[in-house]
This record gives C-alpha cells, sequence and structure tokens, in this order.
C-alpha cells in the first residue's frame, strides 16, 4: 500500500468530516480564482476598447502652466464652452492647425474639438443629444463613418440615435435643425459606432469646429486629439507636438495624454482592486488552511495506535511525516480542484451576463494548484512533524 | 559488526544499564546497574511485577527508549550510540515486536500487515509477498491471508501478528504481554506458537510477563524487581538441548 492510497483511504474514510474540511478550501480557493478571474477579464475588456479607439491616438489638453505663473487663468473660468473644465482652455483653432500640417511622417494629422453647451431640436422636438464641434480628421481617428451624406459638409452631422430621435424612420439628410439660435442643415448621419467607455458617439450632434466656436462664442478649443501614423510612433508624435506648441505655448500650459497612460492607469487601478479583492479572498483561504491543520491534528491524535505500531515496525520519522502530508496536501489539492471547478463555472456565466471575456485563465489555475498544495503542506507540517516525533513506546502505551 | 565479536558469543550483552528519569529528588530510578546476557537463539522471560523496570528495559532492548548508562549491545553492535533513523532500520528488521493489544492495522488485511515491516525496509513486492506467506504459514493462518483484523478471532488475530514480526527475520523477536489480551485458551495457544516458532527457526525470543503461566513456557526466567536483576533460573532442560545443538544458529541479516 502506497503513501498515497493510504492518505485516500484515511480521507475517505472519514469523508464527512474530510469534505467540511476541503469546503474551506474550496471557498477560499473559489474566492481567489474567481475574483483575479474577473480582474483579469475587466482588464482585457478596458485593453480591447483602448485598442478599438486606437492606440496610437494622443490628446492634448489644456492645463496650468508649468513654467510660469499665470494666475489670471486661475481666478477668471472663460465663457461657456469651458465651464465644465476645472481648467480653462488655451488651445486654439491655430494650435489644430499647425499641429495638422506638421509635415512629419510621426504626427499624421489633428483634430480640436469643442463641446457646446446647446440642445438640438426639430422644431418643437428636442433631443438628449450633446453638441460637438471637431474637424474632419477627428471622424477617422474615432473610425466614424457616413451612412448618408457627407462628413465634409457644412452642416451638422448627426450620431445614429440622434437621427432615430429627431427623424425616425424617415431620412434627415438635407432635413433642418436648430441648435441654440440658429437653424442648420443636416448633411450627414453617421454609422452607428462603438465607443470609449463613459462617452456615447452616437448620441451627439457634430458641427465643423469653426462653426461650433462661432455659435458658442468659443476662442479656445477644449481638447486637441492627435493621431499617429502608429501605435509605435506616438512616443515621437508627442515630441514633435511638444515642439510645435512650446511656440505657442512658452508657458507650456497644456498637457499630452497618450492612451498608453490611460491604458497603463486604468490597468494598474483595476489590478490593485483585483490584488486587494484577491487579498481580502486569500484570507478565507488561510482559514481553510487552519481547518485543514486542525483537523489533521485531530487524525494524528486519533491514531497515536496506528503511528506507534508503524514505528515499532520500522518506519523512519519520514516515512511518518511524508504519510500525513500527503494526507493534508491531498485533501487541500481536492478542495483546490473542486473550487477551480466551480470557480469556473462561475467567472463563465458572470462573464456572460456582464459582457467581458471572464473565464478560467492559465494564471489562476496555476494560482489555485500551487495555493492549495501550499495550504496543505504548510498547515500539514505542523501535525506530520508531531506524528513523525512521537516516540513509539509512548504510542503504544495508550491502550 | 563482526570485528567487536571477540569476547562472546551472547546476541545480547548489557553491562550496568540504568535509566532515569527526571532529576534531583524527583529522580525515578527504573533500572539500577542491570547485568545480562541473552545468548542467540534462547527463549526467555522477563518477569516482575509492575514498577520492577520491566517495562523500561524492553524499550530499551526495542530502542524505544534509550539507557542512561552502560552498554547494549546487539550481535556485538552497540546500540547506545545509534541515531534515530539507524533505531528504526532496526527496529521491525533485526528486533521484532508483538505487543499485548491486536496491535494489527484495521483497515489492512493479514497480508498487508505482514507485509508492512518490510515495505518500511524497502523489499520488492514479491520477496515482501514470499517471506509473507511463509510466515503465514508457519504459524498456521496461511488460510486467512485475505481477511481483514476484525473477521478473525484475538488468538487468530495474535498469531497474523506474530507472524509479521517474525516475517523479515529478525534476530530478535520481543513479545510484550503477548497473551495479556487473550483468554487462557487462545493464549495457550500463542505460546505454543512461540515455542515451536523457537524450535523450528531459532529466534531468540524475549517475553516480558507478569503472569508465572506464561513465564513456565520460557526456558529461562529472568526476576526482576526495583530496577534490579532479583533471580535468572533456567525452567527445565527440556528446551535448552535445543540451542546447544546449534549454537551458531540465527544471525540471519
Amino acid at each position: 500500500m502506497n503513501t498515497f492510497a493510504i492518505a485516500w483511504d484515511s480521507i475517505w474514510h472519514h469523508r464527512t468530516r474530510s469534505f467540511l474540511t476541503a469546503l474551506g478550501i474550496i471557498i477560499g480557493v473559489f474566492a481567489v480564482v474567481t475574483l483575479t478571474s474577473l480582474g483579469s477579464g475587466v482588464q482585457q475588456y478596458v485593453n480591447q476598447k483602448f485598442a478599438g479607439i486606437g492606440a496610437n491616438l494622443i490628446t492634448v489638453a489644456p492645463a496650468l502652466p508649468t513654467s510660469h505663473s499665470h494666475s489670471r487663468h486661475r481666478s477668471h473660468p472663460v465663457g461657456n464652452g469651458a465651464a465644465f473644465q476645472a481648467v480653462p482652455s488655451t488651445l486654439t483653432a491655430k494650435d489644430v492647425h499647425a499641429l495638422d500640417h506638421s509635415g512629419t511622417k510621426a504626427l499624421r494629422s489633428a483634430a480640436g474639438v469643442v463641446t457646446v453647451p446647446m440642445l438640438i431640436a426639430k422644431g418643437t422636438t428636442s433631443s438628449s443629444a450633446g453638441i460637438m464641434g471637431v474637424s474632419y480628421p477627428y471622424y477617422g481617428m474615432q473610425r466614424m463613418t457616413a451612412k448618408a451624406g457627407s462628413l465634409k459638409g457644412s452642416g451638422v452631422v448627426l450620431g445614429s440615435s440622434v437621427a432615430h430621435d429627431l427623424f425616425g424612420k424617415s431620412s434627415a439628410l438635407g432635413q433642418h435643425v436648430t441648435i441654440g439660435t440658429k437653424t442648420f442643415t443636416v448633411t450627414g448621419v453617421l454609422k452607428s459606432v462603438s465607443g470609449a467607455p463613459g462617452s456615447d458617439p452616437n448620441n451627439t450632434a457634430y458641427l465643423p469646429l469653426s462653426t461650433a466656436m462661432a455659435l458658442s462664442n468659443q476662442t479656445t478649443v477644449s481638447e486637441i486629439i492627435l493621431a499617429a501614423s502608429s501605435a509605435q510612433n506616438v512616443n515621437h508624435a508627442v515630441t514633435i507636438a511638444n515642439r510645435i506648441l512650446a511656440k505657442s505655448h512658452p508657458s507650456h500650459n497644456y498637457r499630452i495624454i497618450t492612451s498608453q497612460e490611460i491604458l497603463k492607469t486604468v490597468t494598474s487601478t483595476t489590478s490593485v482592486i483585483t490584488d486587494f479583492l484577491a487579498g481580502i479572498a486569500g484570507i478565507s483561504l488561510l482559514v481553510g488552511g487552519i481547518g485543514i491543520m486542525n483537523i489533521m491534528l485531530v487524525t494524528v491524535s486519533e491514531r497515536f495506535r496506528e503511528i506507534g505500531i508503524r514505528k515499532a515496525l520500522g518506519a523512519r520519522d519520514g516515512d511518518i511525516l511524508v504519510q500525513f502530508l500527503t494526507e493534508s496536501v491531498l485533501l487541500a489539492v481536492i478542495g483546490g480542484a473542486v473550487g477551480t471547478i466551480l470557480s469556473g463555472l462561475a467567472t463563465h456565466i458572470l462573464g456572460k451576463a456582464v459582457g467581458i471575456p471572464a473565464g478560467l485563465t492559465v494564471g489562476s489555475v496555476a494560482t489555485a494548484v500551487l495555493f492549495s498544495i501550499g495550504v496543505g503542506a504548510v498547515f500539514g507540517v505542523l501535525p506530520a512533524l508531531r506524528a513523525a516525533r512521537l516516540m513509539p513506546a509512548e504510542a503504544l502505551r495508550t491502550d | 559488526m563482526a570485528i567487536e565479536r571477540v569476547e562472546t558469543t551472547a546476541l545480547i550483552q548489557i553491562k550496568d544499564l540504568s535509566r532515569t528519569y527526571g532529576e534531583g529528588p524527583a529522580t525515578v530510578h527504573a533500572l539500577r546497574g542491570i547485568n545480562l546476557n541473552i545468548q542467540q537463539g534462547e527463549m526467555v522471560a522477563l518477569m516482575g511485577p509492575s514498577g520492577s523496570g520491566k517495562s523500561t528495559l524492553m524499550n530499551v532492548l526495542g530502542l524505544f527508549d534509550r539507557a542512561t548508562s552502560g552498554s547494549y549491545t546487539l550481535g556485538g553492535q552497540d546500540m547506545t550510540r545509534l541515531t534515530g533513523r539507524q533505531q528504526a532500520n532496526l527496529r521491525g528488521r533485526r528486533i521484532a515486536f508483538v505487543f499485548q493489544g491486536i496491535h494489527l492495522l484495521p483497515r489492512l488485511t493479514a497480508l498487508s500487515n505482514v507485509e508492512l515491516p518490510m515495505s518500511y525496509a524497502r523489499m520488492s513486492a514479491s520477496q515482501r509477498k514470499d517471506a509473507a506467506l511463509n510466515a503465514l504459514r508457519l504459524l498456521g493462518v496461511d488460510q486467512l491471508k485475505d481477511r481483514y483484523p476484525s473477521q478473525m478471532s484475538g488468538g487468530q488475530a495474535q498469531r497474523v501478528a506474530i507472524a509479521r514480526a517474525i516475517a523479515p527475520g529478525p534476530d530478535l523477536l520481543l513479545a510484550d504481554e503477548p497473551t495479556g489480551a487473550l483468554d487462557r485458551k487462545s493464549g495457550t495457544l500463542v505460546l505454543e506458537a512461540f515455542q515451536s516458532l523457537h524450535q523450528e527457526t531459532g529466534v531468540t525470543i524475549v517475553i516480558v510477563t507478569h503472569d508465572p503461566y506464561v513465564a513456565q513456557h520460557a526456558e529461562r526466567i529472568i526476576a526482576l524487581e526495583d530496577g534490579q536483576v532479583l533471580s535468572d533460573t533456567r525452567v527445565e532442560e527440556r528446551l535448552i538441548a535445543h540451542h546447544e545443538d546449534e549454537p551458531s544458529k540465527g544471525e540471519q541479516s
């Protein structure tokens, strides 16, 4: 009878007790694996979304000056358009033009964006849509294409849900809408797109940048989006943009955010949260391990006689140690396996429900296996040592 | 081992063996300077009331306990300086045990129980099985080989336990109250099993008992009292002839 068979025999002999002991590990491993799997699912989801927007995009946003103090900017927020922003904008249409005509390959194009705080309506029917002014390259950067009309016209371009809200199934093209007090002709309708989290490009109406600035009486743009020729050229494009902007912004009152940076921030945030939750879940694994130690101590004292007989028959301390360690590790691994299977089911179902690509990963399964072996070994050592060090004479005297 | 065996052929040599527990005024003297030689092939009963030191002596002989002072050699090999691992290697192989209770492992068959000491000795499966079946046959319980201890009578189980002790071919068989848990009839059968085993294999047997009836089955009775040898007497002439005919037998390892 080998060590494994002895261990299994003992576990099977005390089925109920073994199951309850393993339950601690099942719950612990389930919690750890589920949380890490969901965490990596969320991360994958975020990565996909960012890849969809384009890893080659760079945002230039206004910022407080870093080289000189311009106190007037702090106390006088500029007009309507910049009202949502903590920092007044200093970026102008000139900057957009200069960046869009950089003459370099790395910095392919630039688009200015302004937010227009007005409502769009058709007659008395108004819409909840947001209004943005964008220069033409913006559509390409966001992978927006026209379903009807053109994106280069001088009128308004409607997002798919705006068009539907205002015109139903009839064609919006050539129709008139009012934005604020002025009337515009619809010159384009966009195909439905999926956008970055937090914005809905389908529920937005787009005006040409200069039209929007004039309409809302703004002299600055909210931000400028730059497109590098590829994701690898982002850093090069940033250098070029800095050189161009340095001329008109000696106080460096802008900041450049690459989508890599945003991704990094989001990634590190989600991984901190995941680790934190997994750590809490790890506590339940610890509790499970203590359960194993407890039951193994009981097993050892129940089997004093058996240990004594085995030692009298020539079992070395190591033989006894291995026998009891095998039992605790086997118990933990069974718990770990069941926990992992349950976790696989749970993450699959949850992932489907929430719409993120969650499921067991090689990493999470490896973690679970190592964790349960580790827990079984660590918490089995004390009882196993106690068994191994038992003097055979003592063990046999307990008649 | 052979180098040290110049003085005598005695299997067990004990000189001035003492064992104390505790320190200072609370010191308990379990053994106070025991001197004893047991020859190869003898069948000895170690007698004495409880507290006489016979269990302590048995534990020292069986390498379950260490003497505080004095020497103990088995087959010329000094037993007082062995490491725990060396002790374990001798236990079950050169020194075998039969205990008072029925100490078979309940969830193993008779055959697996008998094979156990040989599997700890890392013997091959086929060697183990052959030796185990031989030993069971020798004790007349080979028909029980597939039974579990719960399916045997007390006397049968004790004979399986003796088979387990004898299977690896030990030099010394230590039996601690081997009939203590049995009725007189089964006890007698077990004692007769010891005697025939002794005659057939010439193994050295030491039986620890407080029961004079059990002691009568040995060739030599060593009585202990208060940690010292009180008397050392030969029982009958009938069995002594046996080991003098075969003085060099034994020592199978």
